[in-house]
């Protein structure tokens, strides 16, 4: 076990200095970030670029994308959870049904993103918190079903059987037992659907102007054609990774081993 | 009875005289503030470029119209880059969401053309303006405010690319008798371009790496426009105006594209993926003898307006009083720059125009190159010649003269029609030469993707555009 | 790899001959609300002649597809997206399952090392490829730096704009922020694992790898294959980390299939042009998706 600690702690270590460095920019004066030879740590604790964020509104976007994404990851992973049982265990659609829902993860966001846009404008849903969380789900969906598809298969049959032969419903079945089972997909799902979504920038820069302002394109304001704020750019990453940091690190047992199908085997 | 009359007459005279006097000394701005008024209480949106320009729009200006006229105005903004594409964007989709929009004049001829700008001539007699439009320099105006024949922006910001170089190096003695002696000619602020890489090489040759000769950004975006000024001095044209095929892979291509690889030699290791920033710590650093760069540079080295709280981001200066100013090659470039225009399909157009005609008066304007975080420069007459902005700091005089002259001087940039598809190429073939893609290929490569692209938009409808290019002082004058 | 089991029927909406469609309605329903117009005006338009110059509604037939035949850059594109692709999906795939095995058994610091591991994936792309843009610098960046720290003094490289060092600039970047994304699928896969299966074959002596191979592959490979199909979709539709990093460059040495779109698209608003590309598009990879998925069926089917 320990063997494994340590190259565990060499991996982390290797994995998480560029996160570092990019943090450490918020804590370095012009002067550090562009020094020659580079700086390794900061030289003293400035804080100047958190005290202008926070009295300005340049946070906000932080708070706009975590509402957004949240809200679009939960309506995704409810209704593509479902959809995917379906494709799973009745095989609704056979294989046609399942590579139209997969295609419809190849179109480049750059591609569409224009056409949508025309779309948007004609339904009045640019830069609305609707429009955002509509386009998000819409393009998440592709990704849960086809996921949770397959964590679902993973789910043993018999399980499911013999809850139905003890009397539940498709339905029930499906809350009770085939849910239960596949909570370490669901969470993994979960998790990187809200990454996708906190992340993407294509809709979000065509989409928006200034009402629903999400975090990546506030970041890209920041670099400019002749000033780059990477200050600012340090703190509001720093800030920015704490929503899904945290969950991952409290939310760790829903992935964990221990919800073993051992004990169902039979 | 007669008395009455002749007080009520005599009041009336008086009165008369009274307001044509003060309809006569009302300054643009005042009128345009006045009129305005009638629409307090609303709110216009302006689209402009993100980040700094943002907060200086809203330091010198928005927040001071909204005081005067009680309309609330929203900022949207967009990466430099991008600005062009959301403009386009939110034109097609036809959705009015843009009042004013701040463009760069090399994308008139496009936008004009899709019908995204408003003319606005009707305005400018309607609100007086015509007199304070003429105190705008005239490289600023003409092809920057017109369009065949039809006013459609207010040239708002005096980009020109002139020479920023360490006196205290120049005047050195020994660095000057060392030169003589390693190159024949006396050490001066480079005349052109043969001259400014012999001072580089100069500088790099016996001073590295304490000190370097120059640094010049590299980036994607910003290059094209410091080699385009050396390819049209070196007798460079874009195309063949008959055919309209390009002559970009000409020998002046070539040989100035070769001149730029060959120059990134000998300016500070990595300096070759450098952006403006990385560039600016490093000039701001003293760490190289010349620049070719904006006019805020000129402002920052002296650390002027630095110490706001938006410019955070900036290096400590190292190098204020030593700065001298000149141009290379006598004909700067003057690229990209920003005009203040007005969407076509915004439904306040009037109250647009009129934040418009304020900011670029005569007065607002002043104030705004004056507030170092506007990133505005000088581009009027009367900037030039104002004592507020000669005060800046101590060789601030030189720097307007500088500025002043380079813009007399100056060469528009390419601006034709579908202009960024041209400079998305151009960029392409700098970007392969830096990374060492022999020059010849990468232009002749540039060449072939221009001759399509000509062919797309139609041969005969950009040789008209490329024609009217050219009269606005595209090329350099002589030839 | 699935059996549909009909287990007797009950009424209503919930009835077992409805329920399957009304399980998939919602979703389709939300899919084809945002996805259905952008593929349908596509489709259209690129049988048109529409630009930011031209507005031509008319019908050109097949020209916008023809001159895809004949477009160079376009080749080259998929080329690079290609090589992209075919080096960054094994990649993050080993990386990601050799994660997922180190850290499955217990440890010290577990749960904060799996979160910290996490991180790379939330940062926003364009915060990524500008950051690793400047740590590959070659005067202000630490990589350099620490080569020349450890290794040669004199050592000097523009990675972001040498040919040399450029593509592997942008793989290690890329596969720097998405191995965790691999990781953190299989992760949760392999957590499924039955263990007492695993403790059986471990008495019976088997090695490490075989109990992998034979147990804990079979089980967790429906994830692991479509894990990788969506990764490798991703990869084809690179944009963000490539554009800031390298902005496609030197030149259009880096340039992948959206960069070009982009400038095609959003430079010269090539609007029928780049439709007919997306169309392509769509087409070939739905034809190499559903061949990897027919492959994927017979494997797993054999696995088991």
């Amino acid at each position: 076990m320990w063997l494994r600690f340590v190259v565990g702690l060499l991996v982390i270590l290797i994995v998480v200095f560029p996160v570092y460095w990019l943090f450490s920019m918020a804590f370095k004066t012009p002067n550090e970030i562009f020094a020659f030879p580079p700086v390794w740590f900061p030289g003293s604790f400035y804080i100047e670029n958190f005290k202008t964020m926070w009295r300005t509104d340049d946070l906000v976007p932080v708070w706009n994308s975590i509402v957004i994404a949240s809200i679009s990851t939960v309506i995704s992973l409810g209704l593509g959870t479902i959809c995917a049982y379906s494709m799973a265990r009745f095989r609704t659609g056979g294989d046609n049904f399942a590579i139209w829902i997969l295609s419809q993860r190849m179109l480049p966001p750059i591609a569409i993103v224009f056409p949508l846009f025309l779309a948007y404008a004609f339904l009045g849903w640019v830069d609305t918190w609707h429009g955002m969380i509509i386009v998000y789900t819409a393009f998440n969906l592709p990704f849960v079903i086809w996921m949770m598809r397959g964590y679902i298969q993973d789910v043993p049959v018999e399980l499911e059987e013999s809850s139905l032969v003890d009397g539940c419903t498709r339905w029930q079945s499906l809350i009770r037992v085939v849910l239960p089972m596949s909570r370490t997909g669901l969470f993994a799902t979960g998790v990187f659907t809200f990454i996708f979504t906190w992340n993407e920038f294509a809709f979000a820069f065509v989409l928006t102007r200034d009402g629903v302002l999400t975090f990546p394109v506030h970041v890209s304001h920041y670099f400019g054609a002749l000033s780059t704020y990477w200050g600012k750019v340090g703190v509001i990453s720093l800030i920015a990774t704490l929503p899904v940091f945290l969950t991952v690190a409290f939310l760790q047992r829903y992935i964990v081993r221990g919800m073993s199908m051992g004990a169902l085997k039979g | 009875m007669l008395t009455k009359i002749g007080i009520a007459l005599a009041g009336a005279t008086a009165l008369a005289l009274g307001s044509v006097q003060t309809v006569a000394a009302q300054s643009a701005d005042e009128i345009a503030v006045n009129a305005a008024k009638q629409f307090s209480g609303s709110e216009i949106t302006i689209f402009l470029e993100a980040g700094l320009s943002e907060l200086g729009f809203q330091e010198s200006a928005t927040r001071k119209w909204t005081e005067l006229t009680g309309i609330e105005v929203n900022l949207v903004g967009a990466p430099t880059n991008e600005m062009y594409s959301k403009i386009v964007i939110e034109h097609k989709g036809n959705t009015g969401a843009f009042d004013v929009v701040d463009v760069q004049p090399q994308w008139m001829p496009d936008l004009v053309e899709m019908g995204a700008l408003e003319p606005i001539d009707s305005y400018i007699d309607k609100y007086g303006y015509a007199e304070e439009l003429e105190d705008i320099a005239p490289f600023y105006s003409g092809a920057w405010n017109t369009y065949k024949g039809k006013t459609y922006a207010f040239g708002d910001d005096g980009d020109v690319l002139v020479l920023y170089f360490r006196k205290d190096l120049f005047d050195d003695a020994n660095n000057q008798a060392l030169f003589k002696e390693q190159y024949g000619y006396d050490l001066n602020a480079p005349a052109d371009w043969g001259q400014f890489d012999d001072v580089c090489k100069f500088y790099t040759d016996n001073f590295a790496p304490q000190l370097y000769g120059c640094t010049m950004v590299r980036s994607r975006g910003l290059t094209l426009f410091f080699w385009m000024q050396q390819f049209k001095l070196a007798g460079g044209r874009f195309f063949d105006i008959e055919s309209m095929r390009s002559t970009i892979n000409s020998d002046a291509g070539v040989s100035s594209l070769q001149a730029l690889v060959d120059r990134t030699e000998y300016m500070p290791p990595g300096n070759a993926t450098w952006g403006f920033v990385e560039k600016l710590s490093a000039w701001l650093a003293g760490e190289v003898a010349m620049t070719v760069s904006w006019p805020a540079i000129g402002r920052w080295a002296e650390g002027v307006g630095t110490d706001h709280e938006a410019m955070t981001w900036i290096p400590q200066t190292t190098i204020a009083n030593k700065v001298g100013y000149s141009v290379v090659g006598k004909h700067p470039e003057i690229a990209p720059g920003f005009a203040l225009a007005v969407s076509s399909s915004s439904k306040k157009k009037e109250s647009a125009y009129l934040f418009n005609q304020w900011a670029n008066s005569k007065n607002i304007s002043l104030e705004r190159t004056m507030v170092p975080v506007s990133i505005r420069d000088p581009f009027r007459i009367s900037h030039y010649e104002s004592a507020e902005l000669a005060a800046q700091w101590p060789n601030a005089p030189a720097f307007l003269k500088t500025l002043r002259e380079g813009g007399e001087l100056g060469m528009q940039n390419l601006s034709l029609r579908s202009t960024a598809a041209y400079q998305e190429i151009v960029s392409n073939a700098i970007q392969a030469a830096i990374g060492g893609t022999d020059p010849q290929k990468a232009l002749d490569q540039a060449a072939s993707d221009m001759n399509d692209l000509t062919d797309r938009v139609g041969v005969d409808l950009q040789r008209d555009a490329y024609k009217a290019w050219i009269a606005g002082r595209g090329y350099p004058p002589e030839s | 790899m699935t059996i549909a089991t009909e287990f007797g029927t009950r009424g209503g909406i919930l009835a077992e001959r409805n329920l399957k469609y009304v399980l998939i309605a919602p979703a389709v329903f939300i899919i084809l609300l945002i996805g259905l117009y952008p593929i349908l005006h596509s489709l259209v338009v690129s049988f048109q002649d529409v630009s930011a110059l031209f507005e031509n509604y008319g019908f050109v037939g097949f020209m916008n597809y023809g001159r895809l035949f004949g477009d160079e850059r376009l080749w080259y594109a998929m080329l690079h997206t290609l090589v992209i692709t075919a080096i960054a999906l094994p990649l993050e795939l080993v990386l990601g399952l050799l994660m997922a095995q180190l850290f499955l058994e217990k440890m010290p610091l577990r749960q904060l090392m799996v979160a910290l591991a996490i991180i790379p994936s939330v940062l926003s792309p364009v915060v990524v490829g500008a950051s690793w843009r400047l740590m590959f610098d070659d005067r202000f960046g630490p990589i350099n730096a620490a080569i020349r720290l450890l290794f040669d003094e004199s050592f000097s490289l523009p990675w972001v704009i040498s040919p040399i060092a450029v593509y592997p600039a942008l793989l290690i970047t890329e596969v720097w922020q998405w191995t965790p994304f691999m990781f953190l699928m299989l992760y949760a896969a392999l957590s499924n694992v039955d263990q007492s299966l695993e403790e059986a074959a471990k008495i019976d002596g088997a090695g490490y790898w075989t109990i992998f191979f034979r147990i804990a592959l079979p089980v967790i490979w429906p994830v692991m294959a479509i894990a990788l199909i969506i990764r490798a979709l991703d990869l084809v539709r690179i944009f963000d980390i490539a554009w800031v990093l390298t902005r496609g460059g030197p030149g259009t040495f880096t340039e992948t299939i959206s960069i070009y779109l982009y400038q095609r698209g959003f430079r010269q608003f090539e609007t029928s042009y780049t439709a007919a590309m997306v169309v392509m598009i769509v087409i070939v990879l739905s034809v190499v998706v559903v061949w990897f998925l027919r492959r994927m069926e017979m494997t797993g089917a054999q696995a088991r």
